[in-house]
């Protein structure tokens, strides 16, 4: 019970407090203004110079900024502590960081889904991807783990930005490689095979297969299904681990508090 | 005379000091070799090499303003954070001299996405590339420096004006781009698109850049005028605007929020 206390009450109230700048003018934004921008600049890009359909990037860039919202929430719950000055009480709390860090993830996470479902709204309208009734419960629970596969990743970076001060330098990097890796604006074919590679360990690459597997009519593969969980537990794993190592690191180093 | 001398060693010393901040160096010099990465994957081979070249240099100009716009922004955000944004504005050197060094010092960081994105291309992507006229290519990317400051000291005066708005002054990182058609040609835009690109001042550089690369020369002149004139606008604009939203914020009390 105060686990789950912890998780939901804790992650609600710290959401309040970190993303303090979320105001009632600033969230719309944020929220939907920024990714729209977004979608339709690299949708123009790519139908001006590639040679796919347009419902091709803007598919890939709607779902694209569900991963960049939940990698950025995840550095934040960490890099806002620090900022704050407040990183080395939460650390020092009875609970355990990987509960107090993962709650923080959900009213994010809430946030970026109803922008991703948003903007394949946008996507639905504006281009010819269609999607059958039934398909909608698949599309939102497809979703729902690329933001939290993306989310876990976020924690991962986040961790390891204990240790290197920078926090932003990494999901900075790692948002805008997705773009290159993950098959959001280049085909298979348009990819080389190392970046291929590359991309099939990040998450989205497979949850975005399944996604257009579902906007073209077909059922999406199990394997995408599967691939797609297996990074995200392998990456909550990595997190976990990397939060105790990095963060006895940096009391032992006392950098808990430095940022860049 | 001292508000130049000013200028130059702020510039030098927030120029020192970004080039070593990581965020500067990814904006500067990462996104523009993901950006051309994808540019030219999407083209594929068997582009005209010079046209390739424009693009790999488009490429590079959205580095730079990504790197005003992270400079420009943050730099305010810092400030305030620090609690040294009044002490600025309460120094005798005018406001709009002290944010001008900062903008510079953030796009004079463009350098170091001209020569990264074009040493990517070269040995990294295998491309041939072709300037006919790297001289001019040099001027034009210096004035593209200049007028990218320019805009990112104009965004700036919202900046003083909202603290919050800070948190969304990335979304005039993707319009830009768009608008000074970095990557893609202005034609291939709606007309209303190429109506407003002539109001933003590294449009123009990004036009002298391609007639750099091109060899034409009577264009890129015509490119870099309109460029130094625009610029010059921006500048005067900005440094009126920024005298009136500072005394605003003053009377408002807002300077210190954050």
């Amino acid at each position: 019970m105060t686990s789950l206390r912890i998780l939901f009450v804790g992650g609600y109230l710290a959401y309040q407090g970190l993303f303090q700048w979320l105001t009632k003018r600033l969230v719309f934004p944020t929220l939907v203004v920024r990714p729209v921008i977004q979608m339709a600049t690299f949708t123009l890009i790519g139908t001006s110079l590639g040679s796919q359909p347009l419902a091709f990037y803007a598919v890939g860039n709607a779902v694209h900024a569900t991963a960049r919202a939940a990698i950025f929430a995840a550095t934040i719950s960490i890099a806002a502590e620090r900022t704050n000055g407040t990183l080395s009480t939460v650390l020092a709390a009875p609970a355990r960081p990987v509960l107090i860090f993962s709650g923080r993830l959900i009213p994010p996470l809430l946030t970026g889904l109803l922008s991703s479902i948003l903007m394949l709204g946008l996507v639905w309208g504006f281009t010819d991807a269609h999607m059958s009734l039934g398909a909608y419960g698949q599309m939102t629970l497809l979703i729902a783990l690329i933001s939290a596969s993306c989310s876990a990743l976020g924690l991962t970076l986040g961790s390891i930005g204990l240790y290197l001060r920078d926090v932003f330098f990494l999901p900075n990097i790692v948002v805008y490689a997705m773009l290159l890796f993950c098959g959001i604006n280049l085909s298979a074919t348009q990819t080389p095979a190392a970046m291929r590679v590359v991309g099939d360990f990040l998450p989205l690459t497979h949850g975005l297969r399944a996604v257009r597997d579902l906007l073209a009519g077909r059922s999406p593969a199990t394997s995408d299904w599967l691939a797609e969980l297996a990074i995200l537990a392998a990456y909550a794993v990595i997190a976990w681990l990397l939060l105790q190592v990095f963060a006895r690191r940096a009391r032992i180093d006392a950098s808990l508090d430095l940022s860049a | 005379m001292s508000h130049l001398r000013f200028l130059w060693t702020a510039w030098l010393f927030h120029l020192r000091q970004m080039a070593t901040v990581k965020i500067y160096i990814f904006d500067s010099v990462l996104l523009p070799l993901i950006l051309a990465t994808i540019a030219v994957r999407l083209i594929g081979a068997g582009e005209d090499s010079r046209a390739t070249t424009s693009v790999i240099l488009g490429a590079a100009l959205m580095g730079m303003w990504s790197s005003t716009l992270s400079g420009t922004g943050g730099a305010l955000g810092r400030m305030r954070t620090d609690g040294i944004l009044e002490p600025i504005i309460a120094g005798p050197m005018p406001l709009p001299i002290a944010l001008a060094a900062n903008a510079l010092a953030s796009s004079t960081l463009g350098i170091y996405s001209v020569v990264a994105t074009l040493i990517w291309a070269r040995f990294g992507l295998g491309l041939e590339l072709e300037i006919d006229s790297p001289f001019v290519l040099a001027i034009a990317t210096l004035l593209t420096i200049v007028a990218t400051a320019a805009l990112g000291l104009l965004l700036s005066v919202s900046l003083v004006m909202y603290p919050r708005a800070q948190s969304v002054s990335n979304i005039f990182e993707y319009p830009i781009w768009l608008l000074t058609g970095a990557v893609l040609p202005l034609a291939a835009l709606p007309g209303w698109v190429s109506g407003a690109s002539l109001v933003i001042a590294p449009a123009w550089g990004m036009k002298a850049i391609t007639a750099a690369v091109d060899g034409d020369g009577r264009t890129a002149a015509a490119a870099l005028g309109a460029c130094l004139l625009i610029s010059a606008c921006y500048w005067v604009l900005s440094a009126f605007l920024l005298r009136y939203v500072e005394n605003l914020a003053r009377e408002r009390a807002t300077l210190p929020l954050s």
